[in-house]
């Protein structure tokens, strides 16, 4: 019922949450979702309401704090039930709509239990369901089911709210929280006879969800992350939605045997690096210092990428049947599957919208194209011929000048060349088909405007940063683009840098007027490596600061960076801190090239002057 | 309608202002040929709810200042655009600025009577000439350009000058109350000729209070807990358009009180709340989030006999 946060992210899940919340500026940790995939708006409004009347970092941390035990989803259930309890006396005062909302969340109980198969029913927690249909049972007014003592017990156990021997007449919230937990605590030690806090296999103190989950994401762990891809849609059930997994046991510390595994797992997903041995070195000593001591480099081009996926065998033609591309590594086999299937997604969803994608593209193309006539049309100028000022003619007698006209300006040769930077961490999963249509989007609109587009891909795994060109500049064919996939982390710094040393590179330096480089971000920059700066990851306000230096490194360069943004209301702050007020926020695909358009007239224009 | 002094007086405004109000009227009254613009002044229908908002506007109209109500949606800037013209009793004339806005729409245009070509005033004009509140809708929707005709009439010179036709000077009792909104598609900053010419006045959401206030005025049969309800709905909905999950179209306290309306006459609260909340946006996403929003603080089948007493 209740899944823990980065197995699927729903929009409106987090909506209902924040809404119930009052307030939109925290992720919170726990979302829910029916079995089908839809938001479940009650239980969702109650997470909200834990925030409301709980502290919730600390119940969090409570959840974090047994992630280990083998009963930890049925744990999670159990105490989500007797949370619900608490929170819902609490709130009915302030809110009589969520009797009525808890009702129908009952009848929902009762009408998905008749629609379950048998096996679905053996599959579910035995106890876990006695304690629900019981709970829901009462809600709705049917007859309780027949329970044994200790199912009885429990049932009273999972009452928090009349548990509640704290006994204040106005509720306090740290009061409450240290009530909930103590029962909650009470509950496993008396039901299961755990105690989490006495767990030898986690050694660690409760200190709070955010230092635990940072301890579990750490370097130390890093070498087990394994690349995985959403199966289901946007949409989908959210049990096939997978993000980063993480191997229950300590990895090996880093070594050249584990440094070689690492480089042969991304050179089988990504195919071989475009620079020479020599050359990506001296990249790396280049890019790969400060605050990225000790991060990996690796350049992808679009052929060898396509060279890479025939050599494994994947099908990528619409009529393809899915085989199961044969790498004699079963994990890297999987991987590579996945993104051959999320690769079908992306032009299914390009075939389901493209009513939509081509009506945006043909509006994009023809604001494209009067912006960058206007932009390629200097100002006027004086001259000796034109429109005569008057206020000027008097300087033709009495000092000569001839320059008393004024002509339009002359249009001059620009050259503008556009790069895309897709942000593929698996925060992106959701979003995937979206993020790939968008980058077609704007590559076709500027491929109709004879301007030279490039699109790449970055994340980060394994501690190496990886580059994989989509779309090459001198490409013609956009459908590279639908290549892009989630997964893995992101380290915008070093990407940013890495595309920077790109533009240095030989081939890449034409005489151009103007280099556009366009990402597409979240703007929520982590990664598990470390750097110089950082504690154990590479993430919050200094992995901001450390992306807002590469942009404006690339500015002083000359290459105009700008954002497309789409996340969350909470990484405004940072995306404004790392592109400054060259940015758009994009909400829908219908708006898209609207706002695409006015961040391009704003780049120019800004370049013009 | 009672007196908007009144009503003023409930809201406990400084009795000083209230003071200069009767003083204007008195000394502003329409008489004699003026009695058939008594069909203009506003209703006030609905009236504006916050006494430091009231000061602060009163204020700059007795001062002989125009005005510009800054704000965002749902903020109750036309609401309060009209209450002045009722309170101060003069005619109104609503002006709404679009992006083909020129001076001839405005001041006026050649027109021929069917013997000669003649001047047909425009809204401003009629305004300035007769000593109306004239209320500029949307102000920044039109280009800067075409406002310019305005810098003489709002500034100290208060003439209008047609060439080729007469020169008026601006009646004493004359105002300009712009409104603008920075959010809305097609909007403009107003350059700073303009807004130089206005005293500018922020308008603040309604606070939960006023909002509390504004429904038990409109629904006296309101029951208080219901009551409540609605106005937590509207604070929500406001909360998920600040924080950008959602556009500003489903922030509408109009629909709000027409949801009301429509309640009164018997349709239960969901379809009443869908028909005149929900549905103002069109995008099916957005119509969801608000939907939730809606459905965590009323019934969809709340009756009107379970709203009202």
């Amino acid at each position: 019922m209740i899944k823990h946060h980065y197995e699927k992210a729903s929009r409106r899940a987090l909506n209902i949450i924040w809404n119930a919340a009052g307030r939109y500026d925290f992720d919170p940790c726990f979302m829910a979702f029916h079995s089908n995939g839809q938001a479940d708006d009650y239980f969702n409004t109650i997470i909200g309401l834990t925030d409301k009347w709980l502290d919730l970092t600390e119940i969090a941390a409570f959840f974090s704090s047994y992630a280990a035990h083998p009963k930890a989803g049925e744990f999670d259930e159990f105490l989500w039930l007797g949370i619900e309890d608490f929170v819902y006396e609490r709130e009915l005062p302030e809110r009589p709509a969520l009797a009525n909302m808890r009702k129908l969340r009952g009848e929902e109980f009762f009408k998905i239990q008749q629609t379950l198969s048998e096996q679905q029913m053996t599959m579910q927690s035995m106890p876990v369901y006695r304690q629900q249909q019981t709970r829901w049972a009462e809600v709705t007014g049917r007859h309780l089911p027949l329970l044994n003592t200790r199912e009885k017990r429990m049932s009273e156990t999972l009452r928090f709210s009349s548990n509640n021997t704290a006994g204040m007449d106005v509720p306090s919230k740290s009061a409450d929280t240290e009530h909930v937990i103590r029962i909650m605590r009470v509950f496993l030690q008396e039901y299961f006879r755990y105690d989490p806090v006495a767990d030898p296999r986690i050694k660690k103190e409760l200190r709070g969800w955010k230092a635990w989950y940072s301890r579990l994401a750490s370097q130390d762990y890093r070498q087990k992350d394994i690349l995985l891809i959403r199966t289901g849609s946007g949409l989908g059930d959210p049990a096939n939605a997978v993000a980063v997994r993480w191997e229950g046991r300590r990895a090996p510390q880093h070594s050249e045997k584990l440094d070689a595994e690492n480089r042969a797992y991304i050179e089988s997903l990504f195919g071989p690096c475009r620079f020479t041995e020599t050359e990506l070195q001296q990249a790396e000593s280049l890019l790969c210092t400060g605050n990225d001591t000790g991060c990996r480099l690796w350049f992808v081009n679009a052929a060898a990428k396509q060279a890479g996926n025939a050599r494994f065998g994947m099908a990528l033609s619409d009529g393809a049947r899915e085989e199961r591309p044969h790498h004699p590594d079963p994990e890297i086999a999987d991987t590579l599957q996945r993104m051959q299937i999320q690769y079908k997604n992306n032009r299914r969803f390009l075939q389901e919208h493209r009513m939509m994608i081509n009506e945006s593209i043909k509006k994009l193309s023809s604001e494209l194209e009067v912006l960058l006539s206007s932009f390629s049309r200097g100002l006027p100028e004086n001259g000796r011929t034109g429109h005569l000022v008057p206020e000027k003619a008097y300087r033709i007698s009495l000092l000569h000048d001839p320059l008393v006209f004024v002509r339009e300006g002359d249009v001059r040769e620009m050259h503008l060349r556009v790069d895309i930077l897709l942000d593929a961490s698996q925060s992106r999963m959701n979003s995937q088909e979206r993020i790939a249509s968008e980058g077609y989007m704007i590559a076709r609109s500027l491929l109709q405007n004879h301007v030279p587009v490039s699109v790449t891909a970055f994340r980060s795994l394994r501690g190496f940063t990886v580059l994989e060109e989509l779309k090459g500049p001198d490409d013609t064919d956009c459908n590279g683009i639908l290549h892009y996939y989630a997964g893995g982390w992101n380290r915008d710094g070093l990407a940013l840098k890495a595309m920077h040393y790109l533009y240095n590179e030989k081939d890449r330096q034409p005489a151009d007027d103007l280099r556009l480089l366009l990402i597409l971000t979240d703007a929520s920059p982590n990664d598990t490596v470390a750097g110089s700066s950082f504690g154990k990851n590479y993430e919050g306000a200094a992995a901001v600061e450390d992306a807002a230096a590469a942009v404006k490194s690339l500015r002083a360069d000359g290459v105009r960076t700008a954002a497309v943004f789409h996340g969350s209301a909470s990484h405004l702050e940072n995306v404004y801190r790392i592109y400054g007020k060259e940015y758009i926020r994009v909400f829908s695909l219908q708006q898209f090239s609207g706002s695409v358009a006015d961040l391009l007239q704003m780049v120019l224009r800004e370049s013009g002057s | 309608m009672s007196d908007i002094i009144e009503f003023l007086k409930d809201e406990k405004v400084d009795p000083v202002l209230l003071d200069g109000v009767r003083q204007f009227r008195a000394e502003f009254s329409l008489a004699g040929s003026e009695e058939k613009l008594k069909g203009r002044i506003p209703e006030a229908d609905y009236l504006y709810y916050g006494r430091e908002v009231w000061e602060k506007a009163l204020a700059a109209v007795l001062a002989g200042k125009n005005l510009l109500l800054c704000g965002p949606k749902a903020t109750g800037k036309n609401v309060l655009a009209d209450d002045l013209a009722a309170c101060f009793r003069r005619p109104a004339w609503n002006i709404s600025f679009h992006i083909n806005m020129d001076a001839s729409w405005l001041i006026g245009a050649d027109s021929y009577d069917g013997n000669k070509v003649v001047f047909r005033p425009g809204p401003v004009w009629l305004c300035a000439k007769e000593g109306g509140f004239g209320i500029l809708d949307e102000v920044n929707m039109a280009r800067n350009e075409a406002l310019a005709v305005l810098h003489s009439t709002l500034d100290h010179r208060r003439m209008i000058d047609v060439p080729g036709y007469e020169k008026i000077d601006v009646h004493p009792a004359a105002r300009f109350i712009g409104t603008m909104n920075y959010g809305y598609a097609g909007t403009r900053d107003l350059n700073e000729a303009l807004s130089s010419r206005f005293a500018i006045l922020q308008m603040p959401s309604i606070s939960d209070a006023d909002l509390e206030r504004l429904l038990a005025a409109r629904f006296p049969k309101m029951r208080e807990k219901i009551r409540t309800q609605f106005v937590r709905l509207f604070i929500e909905i406001d909360k998920k358009a600040q924080s950008a999950e959602i556009s500003e179209r489903a922030l509408d306290l109009r629909g709000l009180l027409d949801a009301l309306k429509l309640t009164e006459q018997g349709l239960d609260a969901g379809d009443a709340l869908e028909m005149c909340l929900i549905n103002k946006t069109f995008d099916s996403y957005e119509r969801t989030l608000i939907r939730d929003v809606v459905n965590a603080r009323i019934p969809h089948d709340l009756s009107s006999s379970e709203i009202f007493d």
